[in-house]
């Protein structure tokens, strides 16, 4: 039997899905990635450093945020900048911004509308308007951090190399943090959604990996650990583990070790979860979810937990922003060859971004690797044993189960090729 | 008057600009109320909408061969087809490949590039004929939604030919030009509240030329003092070189 789906929708970017099975054997199960090469990397190449972080942001349209700001640390990296206490704060500010708004955007609009009869956020919206509005306004309060320190929600502008080219004010701080109780009730209000629907039984053990910040649950500084107990630094991550390109193959996978690995939502619960501020930490253990857990659609309530603590993380950096200085936001620097290489969670699981300067600052090696390019293989060996199960169903359920599934991941497939 | 059947679609790119439509909240759902949006694949499970559309608005440049065909079609099968965003104006990002050897470009990246699509990258404007376009790296939604709103209303939306400076000036931003920064506000046509400079940045022309002008203006404004070369460099980031220069 083959199965083939064209295209699929509620995931950023193109790709569909083939699968092979002869008597009950899989002989094929997988994405099929259908974007075209932007080829980012090499556009970089004999450019200034300062293009970096402006062409880097375009890679993904709903996740620029983390883009701009891992070019940032590997470029600071390069210069041995050291980014004053209040900058790293902000960024930290800003990133929890943008994860909260991807994961909203694709816990309420790409994941959890395939448990409802409409699976479309259009007329959920219409359907539930009061649950929506709420959801909404959660996406808008990440969306506004954004706004308020970058300056624009989609592609920010102040994010530079040793700092900003316009700051916040503590006022403009100040109103994220009122805002921020309302965003923290909501963010129960979606925990509870995600919590009230039937996840589908289904386990296939693998190896996680995420950026373990020092003292924080996401943040940025820290090193890369792994469920299997090794650790290793951000600079040292390229070299543990293997990227390669399947011939014809427009995304260039990774391994570790020859086998899939996962860094997503779960993977950071299994390394980080003692890091949770009390709330999420409280909502995380009367929850379904019970570490470890290998069950790959609870990615969407993990993401949801983590809704709940970026609202709290927020809050906390903002009352330590408010106790500081302020005087020397930008760290003065000169341009030198050198290189750097930094990782940052992304919402979806580990960015890395590396690059090499000469000493006019420009650009003469880089090297992106995404969270989807290292996911993707966990998802097509999860489809690989996922596919026997369902196999007896209709067509149309069958499709609906394996969409369920890749939506769970959240897939981009616009950073995973770039 | 029925409501346009509207289909918001992606070919190569980094759909910013259908995460800016997504993040009107809740103006998108006025749109809705207005236009009869079929396919919006970031929001809706409606997998394929092959046609015919009143309107059709892409965004991103085509880049595989599929997405060719997708644009050639989605031509055929539209009354009114809007170009949204850099990518799809201009050529965006991707575009820098063609100031440079695409082929090395590709081998930099790929090790097994022979069955990978590398074309020189066109604005959707350069392969079919487009009805208008919404500017901008990424869109400024609040012009989408007058844009689309006053073509619900069957009218036909204009965007005014004013540059960044127009805007720049009436949010009496200083002037990064005057602090001896290349800022292509001067030739670049306005409408996004001169946001890139309003939080000191300068404008790297997002939104293409203003009509009838070129990067030789600004270096005429400029007194000569900024190199023509470099000038071009910035206005390669979005794929605008080749508009910029003297028609």
């Amino acid at each position: 039997m083959k199965i083939k789906i064209d295209h699929i929708a509620k995931i950023e970017g193109h790709a569909g899905f083939v699968g092979h099975i002869v008597k009950g054997d899989i002989k094929k199960a997988q994405i099929e990635v259908q974007e075209g090469a932007r080829l980012i990397e090499s556009l970089l190449i004999g450019r200034n450093y300062e293009d970096v972080p402006v062409i880097t942001s375009r890679i993904c349209g709903v996740c620029p945020v983390i883009h701009c700001i891992t070019s940032i640390k590997a470029l600071e990296k390069a210069f041995d900048i050291q980014p004053s206490k209040e900058t790293i704060l902000l960024r930290e500010i800003m990133l929890a911004g943008q994860t909260i708004q991807s994961h909203v955007l694709h816990i309420f609009f790409l994941s959890a509308t395939d448990f409802f009869k409409d699976r479309d956020g259009i007329d959920l919206a219409k359907e539930k308007p009061e649950i929506v509005k709420k959801v909404l306004r959660l996406r808008d309060f990440g969306n506004n951090i954004i706004k308020t320190i970058g300056g624009r929600s989609v592609h920010p502008i102040t994010p530079k190399v040793g700092g900003w080219h316009k700051r916040p004010t503590k006022e403009d701080l100040e109103k994220i943090k009122k805002e921020s109780k309302n965003a923290l009730a909501y963010s129960k209000v979606l925990i509870d959604l995600i919590s009230s629907l039937k996840m589908p039984t289904f386990e296939r053990k693998t190896e996680y990996i995420a950026y373990s910040p020092t003292n924080k649950y996401i943040g940025y500084i820290g090193e890369v650990k792994s469920s299997n107990g090794w650790s290793v630094k951000e600079e040292e991550f390229k070299n543990e583990i293997e990227e390669y390109q399947e011939e014809d193959l427009v995304v260039k996978l990774t391994s570790h070790n020859g086998k899939s690995y996962a860094t997503d939502a779960l993977a950071r619960l299994h390394l980080n979860s003692n890091k949770l501020h009390p709330k999420a930490k409280k909502v995380l253990a009367s929850s379904a979810l019970k570490l470890p857990n290998y069950n790959p659609f609870y990615n969407t309530l993990a993401q949801s937990i983590e809704v709940m603590h970026l609202v709290e993380e927020t809050q906390k950096n903002i009352e330590e922003l408010e106790s500081m200085h302020w005087k020397n936001l930008n760290t003065s620097f000169k341009i030198k060859s050198g290189e750097g290489a930094a990782i940052l969670e992304a919402p979806r699981g580990i960015l890395y971004h590396y690059y090499k300067t000469n000493n006019k600052g420009i650009i003469t090696e880089s090297d992106v690797i995404t969270p989807t390019a290292q996911l993707l293989v966990n998802l097509n060996d999860d489809l690989k044993e996922y596919l026997p199960r369902i196999e007896k169903y209709s067509k149309e359920k069958r499709e609906h189960e394996i969409l369920k599934l890749v939506h769970a991941y959240d897939p981009c497939i616009s950073c995973s090729v770039h | 008057m029925p409501k346009l059947k509207t289909a918001i679609i992606s070919l190569t790119c980094c759909e910013g600009c259908q995460t800016a439509i997504l993040d009107l909240g809740e103006k998108l759902l006025d749109i809705t109320e207005k236009l009869d949006l079929r396919y919006f694949r970031l929001a809706s499970g409606v997998r394929k909408f092959p046609g015919p559309y009143d309107l059709a608005i892409v965004e991103g440049c085509p880049v595989t061969k599929d997405n060719y065909k997708k644009l050639k079609e989605i031509r055929k099968q539209s009354k009114i087809l809007i170009a949204l965003g850099s990518c799809a104006h201009l050529g965006g990002v991707a575009e820098i490949k063609n100031y440079g050897d695409k082929n090395e470009k590709m081998k930099y990246v790929y090790k097994n590039f022979e069955k990978i699509d590398n074309p020189d990258i066109k604005s959707i404007g350069e392969v079919v004929k487009i009805d208008g376009f919404i500017p901008g790296c990424p869109i400024d939604n609040r012009e989408f939604y007058r844009f689309v709103m006053e073509l619900a209303n069957g009218k036909n939306p204009k965007i005014a030919q004013n540059p960044v400076c127009y805007e720049c000036q009436l949010r009496e931003n200083g002037c990064l030009l005057q602090k001896g920064k290349p800022c292509l506000g001067p030739v670049t046509l306005g409408g996004c509240e001169a946001i890139c400079p309003s939080n000191n940045f300068i404008c790297e022309g997002c939104r293409g030329p203003l009509e009838g002008t070129s990067m030789k203006k600004l270096q005429k404004i400029m007194d000569g003092k900024m190199d023509k070369k470099n000038l071009m460099k910035i206005a390669e980031i979005y794929g605008a070189k080749n508009e910029f220069e003297e028609q």
